[in-house]
């Protein structure tokens, strides 16, 4: 600690030692007693502090802690729920994503066979054989 | 519930425990809201800013990770101040100096309560040279000198040194003694 150091501590964090980064404060306190070039500087500071002092406690909080909580868990009942779908391997959004997976391969395989693929016109062998090969897609996209 | 951490309250919160949440929100709701107003200068914007924070909170709890700080509660304090700074930052809209609910809040000297005139228009100076610094220099002055926040914690909250901040400190205070040089310290301190 020497005095210029002490001289920026005041200027940038009043005359209070309270408000001095704490592993700077006892040296500071210490210095502050044997230095007279720096009452110039602690004489500034205490009276901006001083004028600081007149503008207290802006604001009751505006509403109660348990009112506010409430309104706030009320609005989402479980956190997360509103989280975005692909960033976090949610148990519940895979159902969701693997279906419209599986739909959207389902539409294009459909649209694709054509006329050809009519289930009613199928043996059970086909059909098991048809949705097997959806199902590898829809492993092999996930 | 009160002398859990708050990294326990938050990974409590975050399985959906409300009580949990009620307990954070009254342990910081007083400083979020006091931080808020001082440096948007308006209690409706503040009131705003606080609930948007704490519902970021809620929404976070479930992905909150407790910290390998040996600090512990602190970091919690130093996301959601962060999260209160940057909204009150966003807002863009400077405070307007003259209705700055502040005036109405000033030190209250007289055991009846009641304010001197005199006193109010010092606060009104005061809240009015404060709300025409710079952002970042209005945030740090307020979170170092009326919130009473460490110099660490609050560099930690503006995402700058603390060599930064001590800069800017430096500033706001050259700047608050210079529009206020006139003043009457005997009257401004009640």
């Amino acid at each position: 600690m020497n005095p210029e150091r002490l001289i920026e501590i005041l200027n940038a964090y009043g005359a209070d030692p309270m408000r001095w980064p704490a592993e700077e404060r006892e040296a500071a306190r210490a210095l502050l007693a044997c230095a007279p070039e720096v009452r110039a500087t602690l004489r500034e500071a205490m009276d901006l502090d001083h004028a600081l002092r007149a503008w207290t406690n802006p604001v009751e909080p505006p509403f109660d802690a348990a009112r506010l909580s409430a309104r706030i868990t009320a609005s989402r009942p479980r956190p997360g729920v509103f989280r975005p779908l692909f960033r976090r391997r949610s148990v519940l959004a895979w159902p969701s994503v693997a279906g419209l997976a599986a739909a959207a391969v389902a539409g294009f395989l459909v649209g694709w066979a054509g006329p050809d693929f009519n289930l009613r016109d199928r043996t059970d062998a086909e059909l098991v054989d048809r949705l097997a090969l959806l199902s590898t897609i829809e492993d092999a996209t996930w | 519930m009160q002398s859990k951490s708050d990294d326990d309250l938050m990974l409590a919160a975050g399985g959906g425990d409300a009580a949990a949440f009620g307990c954070l929100v009254a342990r910081h709701l007083p400083r979020a809201s006091a931080l808020a107003a001082r440096i948007v200068g308006s209690r409706s914007d503040a009131e705003e800013i606080v609930q948007e924070a704490f519902l970021r909170a809620w929404i976070k709890a479930p992905d909150w990770r407790r910290r390998a700080d040996p600090a512990g509660g602190a970091t919690f304090a130093t996301w959601l101040y962060r999260v209160v700074v940057n909204l009150c930052l966003d807002r863009k809209r400077r405070p307007e100096p003259a209705g700055l609910d502040a005036a109405a809040h000033v030190a209250d000297p007289a055991p009846d309560g009641l304010a001197t005139a005199t006193q109010r228009q010092i606060a009104a100076r005061v809240a009015s040279a404060v709300a025409n610094l710079p952002d970042r220099q209005r945030a740090a002055l307020v979170l170092c000198h009326y919130e009473g926040v460490s110099n660490v914690e609050a560099a930690a909250i503006l995402d700058v040194s603390v060599g930064a901040l001590e800069s800017l400190l430096v500033r706001a205070r050259r700047q608050l003694r210079t529009a206020l040089a006139d003043l009457n310290v005997e009257e401004a301190g009640g």
